[in-house]
């Protein structure tokens, strides 16, 4: 029992010394005077929605650079499901201590106003708003009778109910169906899964119009890509600067638009130095960054857009109480 | 673009040699159960950051098939599938090694797994376009009656009592519900707990079923103060692969079937390979001159499950690449490399970045020759394992589990589901319920009801459409003719058992 | 008690089918636009489903009680009693394993579960004071060594309890 004894000690001295090692790791850049000690571990990017989107897309592509200048691992995790409300619930549940953020974007209001998750973006400490897209697109097979968004709306009033259109609850594409019936459309509005499922389907005839970015259906287009697919119209207040002969659904005279944002949330009650460092950092990579540029210009054709904390919070205040306004159309659900 | 994309892999040294880590470590982690190879892949993403994109890439492709055709050892030696891949494997496996012919077993898997592999990569290089085009064919009508076919074989051909099968498959199915529905996200039986806002995680329910239990019931046998029988002394000599020309030439046809069964469900996302490797299985019973034998330890129903799960690997990259929708989440976390390495899956992406698609290929074809290697040589040890006794390895295997349960969210609360899953499989034991029909059910249950509520969606309603549209239309008779088939088949048993009675 | 197995097994499936169904009621309606078929459905489906497919295996289980006699327990010829106390022994350490992880540590409580468990799966023939050191020996090798190769070499997290 003697030797034993000495064995069991050996090892959980063993183990001690271990744990011990393992508890000081990570590698800092040179703390400035007065700087927070922060990130002292790797920090979670969650993302509510399956790879291969915009929001994704965006974040990794951020979280590249940011992780030099940060001088910490960040780990980009997708979260998927209800919407974008099951991640968005565990991050406002995690601790606020900096290691855990939301990479979410304008679904987190419009999840708010359908009822998905029952508080917005107030229920975190937003950080900085990382991105804008140039704005998400109608896009249909390329043999479809309509050329504009205007034309498919009068179609749908010519056949009813036999175009299929679309909407994820909780999504922008459920807003876009929403104000297209308000305004006299009849479509069948359907539920269509993710961006590239939607593509898929769109491709397989088994629905009809769908909303995206421009980075997942440019292979589609005639220009740039096989010629498959079309847009009909741009759903951003203004024409994007990468495609600006894409008129946008304001000019056909369809009163709709709107942004589509990326903004980073924290749990709410994360020390504001912190915040305001990690701000500080994205604000740095996105406007001072050129392969950063390059990579979003490469991917989305997207121009570096950033806000900061104060700027972020003012837009996603109004970006609440713009879709808040249709929370009981939503709740009751499209007919 | 080809000679560059196979280049960058092939003659690349540093490339093979991380292939080769990427399949061992895939083949540790697809062994263990309660580890998976997305969490390999998980934890291997940071260190591809630096990488270039064809040798990223080909690691994360190596862990992938490394984490499928490891499941196949732990399913043979402990009866637990180290992945939901190998469950149809135990369902042979473990008998076969049982008899103490574990190198058999072990030799059969490894050698099909092998080439299910290879097939797949063959129609991917050489098919991948008409394939992709047949994977938009399926809507989610074709879905829905594919899930229901699934369904309907897998458990009229899994258990001896009909009634008892379709119940443990309706569990699994009622297992799933819990969690946000899908199409309109409420909340159903998660009573309030965030943590079941995804359900429940596939992982804690394959080895709480199959692994806890075994824990609990081997507790009771010790208990009943009878010894623990061992395992009957095993072929630790073993030459070549295990098992004969003769025997491998009688099982080509079945390798083929499965091949294409696994390619199939592979194209189609989210019917991945733990659905492909049962339903392999289901179809070589059926299928077989001698179906009475399946499940007493031959290796047809190895061939069949380890065929199935790794063709399903190629067939998964199709619409991973031509469509950017990838079919389970492993192959979700290889988008999002992808992705981040500037590959955009599409149409172009032969035009754009052609050098990584073919840099895939060759990786497949590098991690398979690795695996077959590293399992040729391990086969020797793994057989080892079963010397260790049962009362000690089973509290190792649980350690293990609750790592990876663990792991999944860094939360306590995926270890309690496993307890809550053990608990189930245990009383599903006692009452001589088959388990196979629950993963089955759990597996395919959100799949299924999405794509009925958004067929009907897409139907304002309709129901018949399921059986206009000609697709749907075949699966959902195939499911209804297996039923009768079932039930005339037992109602002939009955009349020749009570015959015999007289 | 064998031969009422099946009785009992339907019985048992009926009650919690019964519960499932009324859990269903408590479902909150979104019909966003998919027709009748909302979130309530598929749950009240699989229930009824589960609830008439035994009330089917109790008539069977009935019927076998009848027609037969109890047929040899192959199982491990333990009373019920017996059965249950060997079950609550072993869920017990299963329970207190995971409840303790994460306030005394992974390293730790695995290597107490592994000694504990073994002794619980042992017979009396196996257990002797060597093969007790032994255990001891490889569990704790064993918790150490998964605990440095997962949170060192792959970079998971496990709990560090009261050793961190």
């Amino acid at each position: 029992m003697h030797f034993g004894k000495k064995l069991v000690t050996t090892a959980l001295t063993a183990v001690l010394a271990v744990t011990l090692a393992g508890c000081g790791g990570g590698n800092k850049p040179a703390a400035k005077k007065g700087d927070v000690k922060w990130p002292k571990k790797p920090i979670t990017f969650v993302v509510p929605w399956s790879a291969g989107g915009d929001t994704d897309f965006f974040t990794r592509t951020l979280s590249k650079y940011l992780s030099k200048e940060l001088g910490q691992t960040i780990n980009v995790v997708n979260t998927v499901g209800g919407g974008g409300s099951v991640a968005s619930n565990k991050v406002k549940d995690s601790k606020p201590d900096g290691s855990t953020f939301l990479c979410f974007d304008t679904a987190l209001a419009l999840n708010h106003s359908c009822g998905i998750a029952n508080f917005g973006y107030d229920a975190f400490s937003p950080v900085a708003m990382m991105g804008k897209n140039t704005g998400e697109y109608v896009v249909v097979r390329s043999d479809f009778p309509a050329n504009t968004l205007a034309e498919l709306i009068k179609y749908t009033q010519e056949h009813p109910n036999e175009v299929k259109l679309a909407a994820n609850t909780g999504a922008t594409s459920y807003y876009v169906a929403v104000k297209l019936q308000e305004l006299g459309a009849k479509f069948n509005v359907v539920n269509g899964g993710s961006s590239s499922v939607r593509v898929a389907s769109l491709l397989g005839k088994h629905i009809d119009v769908s909303t995206h970015t421009m980075g997942v259906i440019k292979q589609y287009l005639p220009k740039t890509g096989n010629g498959s697919l079309k847009i009909l119209a741009c759903l951003a207040p203004t024409r994007s600067e990468a495609f600006p002969d894409i008129p946008t659904a304001k000019e056909q005279g369809v009163d709709l638009s709107y942004d589509m944002t990326y903004n980073i949330l924290a749990p709410k009650g994360t020390d504001p130095a912190i915040v305001a460092k990690l701000s500080k950092a994205v604000g740095k990579v996105i406007n001072e960054n050129p392969d950063y540029a390059k990579d979003i210009m490469a991917g989305y054709s997207a121009k570096p857009f950033y806000q900061d904390t104060e700027e972020t919070i003012k837009t996603l205040k109004a970006e609440d109480d713009l879709y808040m306004k249709y929370s009981d159309v939503f709740k009751k659900g499209i007919k | 673009m080809l000679a560059e994309g196979l280049a960058s892999v092939l003659m690349n040294p540093i490339c093979i040699v991380w292939v080769f880590i990427g399949t061992l470590v895939g083949i540790i982690f697809g062994c263990i159960p309660g580890l998976t190879a997305t969490m390999a892949i998980a934890m291997f993403l940071p260190v591809t950051y630096n990488m270039a994109a064809t040798q990223g890439i080909s690691v994360l492709m190596a862990l992938y098939i490394g984490g499928i055709s490891g499941g196949l050892i732990s399913a043979i030696l402990l009866n637990i599938p180290g992945t939901p891949a190998s469950i149809a494997t135990c369902l042979d496996g473990h008998p076969l090694a049982a008899k103490g012919q574990a190198g058999k077993a072990l030799g059969v898997g490894i050698v099909f797994s092998f080439l299910g592999t290879m097939i797949s990569l063959l129609a991917l290089v050489l098919i991948s376009p008409p394939l992709a085009s047949i994977a938009i064919k399926f809507g989610p009508f074709e879905y829905f009656s594919i899930t229901i076919f699934s369904l309907t074989l897998i458990i009229t051909l899994s258990s001896q009592n009909l009634v008892k099968g379709i119940m443990t498959g309706i569990l699994g199915l009622v297992f799933a519900t819990v969690g946000l529905a899908p199409v309109d996200s409420v909340q159903r039986f998660t009573f309030g707990n965030p943590n079941l806002n995804n359900g429940f995680d596939i992982l804690t329910v394959l080895v709480g079923v199959f692994a806890i239990s075994e824990i609990i019931l081997a507790a009771e046998t010790a208990h009943a103060k009878k010894k623990d029988e061992g395992t009957v002394l095993t072929d630790f000599t073993i030459h070549g692969f295990g098992f004969s020309l003769v025997e491998f030439k009688t099982q080509i046809v079945n390798m083929l079937r499965s091949s294409f069964i696994g390619i199939l469900l592979g194209i189609l996302p989210g019917i991945g390979s733990g659905t492909s490797n049962m339903l392999s299985y289901s179809v070589a019973k059926s299928q077989s001159k001698h179906p009475e034998k399946f499940g007493t330890g031959i290796i047809d129903g190895i061939v069949a499950s380890e065929t199935a799960n790794n063709a399903t690997i190629g067939g998964t990259i199709i619409p991973l690449l031509t469509l950017g929708i990838p079919g389970d989440s492993t192959s979700a976390l290889l988008l999002g490399a992808l992705i981040m390495k500037g590959v955009q899956p599409g149409p172009l992406i032969f035009e754009q970045n052609g050098q990584v698609v073919y840099a895939i290929y060759a990786a497949m074809a590098l991690a398979s020759v690795c695996m077959l290697g590293i399992m040729f040589f391990g086969l020797r040890g793994f057989v080892r394992i079963l010397k260790i006794p049962g009362y000690l390895l089973l509290p190792l295997v649980f350690v293990l589990c609750t790592v990876g349960a663990y792991g999944i969210n860094n939360q306590l609360f995926d270890c309690y589901s496993l307890l809550f899953f053990g608990f189930v499989g245990y009383l599903l034991e006692k009452g001589k319920y088959p388990m196979t029909p629950l993963i089955l059910g759990f597996v395919l249950g959100n799949i299924m009801e999405l794509n009925l509520r958004r067929s009907l969606s897409y139907s304002m309603g309709d129901f018949s459409v399921f059986f206009t549209r000609p697709m749907s239309c075949t699966f959902l008779v195939l499911a209804a003719v297996s039923i009768i088939v079932n039930l005339y088949v037992v109602y002939r048993g009955r009349k020749k058992e009570a015959q015999e009675a007289k | 008690m064998a031969k009422y197995r099946d009785v009992i097994g339907g019985c048992l499936f009926f009650i919690f089918a019964a519960a499932y169904y009324n859990m269903a009621l408590g479902i909150r309606q979104f019909s966003a636009g998919s027709g009748m078929v909302d979130s309530q459905f598929m749950p009240k489906v699989y229930a009824i489903l589960l609830m008439v497919l035994s009330a089917i295996q109790v008539l069977q289980g009935v019927h076998h009680v009848k027609k037969r006699e109890a047929e040899a327990d192959e199982g491990s010829g333990l009373t019920v009693k017996d059965q249950i106390i060997s079950f609550i022994t072993s869920f017990l350490l299963l329970i207190i394993y995971v409840a303790l992880l994460d306030s005394v540590g992974f390293v730790i409580m695995s290597a107490l579960f592994i000694i504990c468990m073994t002794i619980l799966l042992s017979t009396k023939e196996q257990r002797s004071k060597k093969n007790l050191l032994k255990l001891i020996l490889i569990s704790v090798a064993f918790s150490v060594i998964v605990f440095m190769i997962f949170v060192d070499g792959f970079g998971l997290t496990l709990p560090e309890g009261i050793l961190s």
